[in-house]
């Protein structure tokens, strides 16, 4: 588990810390494809529909 | 204090000379023969030797070839009778500073040592200087423009000319004995030694002998006389750092030697007298060591006559820039690197870093990036992970550490949610509640949760 998800203090909750993880993995699918979306989301294991709401939903669209 | 070693097999001989000498204000150790004179070679610190020629057992000539090949800075005079002058010029080729006949006048002596003896300061001060040089001392790396640093170099400047005694502040790595060896470099005593001595270093004992030196049989191990730091220094500056971690005991001695400039060497009882510019530096704030007992006040207002304070290195961003660069050229040079050029990105992430190590933790981590980088050009990836911005709040998550790739988002967010989870409980002793309000969510959602992951109980 990730160090800055086990300090207590932190007041990282359960959604944001998820989002922000989400977040990472979707930057880092885009990085590894050539920022080709299909096979990112293929990376991921999730539709290019999904994909691409993510990437509204975390501002990514270039 | 000069020390010189007299040999010669007539004993009334070396009790003159000693009488002669010891007056002239020299230190004077005498040996009846050459194997002697040897041994004690190598247990003092001498300046001069004065031999006399023709000894029992092993001769004037055998002893300067000895003494040439292990010291050769150490200067030779020899000493010999009339109408053996053929005997002084082998000496003279073996390498001997100079030869007098006996017998001579005491103001002959007198004059011929003390001639050795420049000469002889002149090869030290000369050699520490190249030392010095070596070191790329001085200004050159006491880099800022930021405004503190700015008004540090202009004091340097100011107060480097007068005698009187600077205490150096400011956090470890800031660059204290920059500053220490700028203010010897911009004073008139630049020609002379710059010696430095860490006072956390050493214990108490040692640290004692460290600063006054010793005399032979001072104490156990104590098989030779040994000058101190403050005699090396004698002329120059004497550089003190971490002064704040000395004991109460030596807190008094270092206050008497500010003052009178003299003192004993540990187990000796004559006064010697050095002229030396104390620089001291520390990581502490002294006034409240005071305040706390533990530094003697007078001893505070002695050293802090002026008071230079050394800011840590994040509250001078302006600088980091300036400093990066004067690091990458300097190591690029020492690594036989061409021109190396540090990114935008990769500065970005070195001005936002707090740097608790200040400038020497900036030096190692462009040190390293100089060895790791790849075009000629500096980029975040050359620079250490620790550096990046640190995940407060905002997740900047080193996601290649925890989730493979390849791994399916649906399943690394629940394994990631799973153990967040179980953590929260265990963190409120199973009290569903708590959990959920330090998750940041609400009592049904985690109940919703806690089946979906088959955590209850």
């Amino acid at each position: 588990m990730p160090a800055e998800l086990r300090r207590p203090k932190a007041a990282l909750y359960l959604p944001e810390a998820l989002e922000a993880i989400e977040e990472q993995m979707i930057r880092r699918a885009l990085e590894k494809s050539g920022q080709v979306q299909v096979r990112a989301a293929e990376m991921l294991g999730i539709t290019k529909s999904l994909l691409q709401y993510k990437l509204k939903k975390y501002h990514l669209t270039t | 204090m000069d020390t010189i070693l007299v040999v010669d097999d007539e004993i009334n001989y070396l009790t003159v000379m000693e009488a002669l000498l010891g007056e002239a204000g020299y230190e004077v150790i005498t040996a009846p023969s050459a194997p002697e004179a040897f041994k004690l070679a190598g247990a003092a610190d001498l300046d001069l030797v004065l031999t006399d020629m023709k000894m029992p057992k092993m001769s004037g000539i055998e002893l300067l070839d000895e003494l040439h090949r292990l010291y050769p800075d150490l200067p030779v005079i020899v000493m010999t009778a009339f109408g053996t002058v053929e005997k002084a010029v082998t000496a003279m080729k073996k390498g001997a500073f100079d030869y007098i006949l006996k017998p001579f006048k005491n103001e002959e002596i007198l004059l011929t040592i003390a001639k050795a003896l420049e000469h002889r300061h002149l090869i030290l001060t000369n050699r520490l200087l190249y030392q010095e040089l070596d070191k790329k001392y001085g200004f050159p790396n006491l880099v800022g423009e930021a405004k503190a640093m700015q008004e540090i170099l202009a004091l340097v400047k100011r107060v480097a000319a007068s005698k009187a005694t600077i205490l150096v502040s400011g956090e470890s790595g800031t660059g204290k004995e920059l500053v220490a060896r700028a203010l010897h470099q911009c004073s008139n005593r630049a020609q002379k030694p710059f010696i430095s001595v860490n006072c956390a270093a050493l214990t108490e004992t040692l640290l004692e002998s460290e600063l006054f030196g010793h005399e032979r049989g001072a104490f156990t191990h104590a098989v030779a006389m040994r000058k101190g730091r403050f005699e090396l220094a004698d002329g120059g500056t004497l550089f003190m750092d971490e002064v704040a971690e000395m004991s109460q005991a030596l807190q008094v001695k270092l206050l008497r030697v500010l003052q009178e400039m003299e003192f004993e060497r540990v187990g000796g009882n004559r006064t010697i007298k050095v002229d030396v510019r104390v620089v001291a530096a520390t990581n502490r704030e002294l006034n409240k060591e005071v305040e706390a007992g533990r530094f003697r006040e007078d001893l505070f207002y002695r050293l802090n006559v002026v008071h230079l304070h050394v800011p840590p290195l994040r509250q001078r961003p302006e600088d980091i820039r300036l400093l990066a660069a004067h690091f990458i050229k300097k190591y690029a040079q020492e690594n036989v690197r061409g021109e190396i050029r540090l990114t935008s990105e990769a500065l970005k992430v070195l001005v936002q870093y707090p740097w608790p190590g200040n400038v020497r933790e900036l030096e190692n981590v462009m040190e390293r990036a100089v060895i790791l980088c790849h075009d000629n050009l500096v980029t975040p990836e050359d620079l250490p992970g620790g550096l990046a911005p640190a995940a407060a709040g905002e997740a900047k998550l080193d996601i290649d550490r925890f989730v493979p790739l390849h791994t399916p988002l649906p399943e690394a967010l629940e394994a990631i949610e799973e153990q967040m989870i179980r953590r929260a409980l265990e963190k409120s002793g199973q009290v569903q509640v708590r959990a959920a309000e330090m998750l940041g969510i609400t009592k049904s959602l985690l109940q919703y949760k806690l089946k979906k992951y088959h955590l209850t109980t």
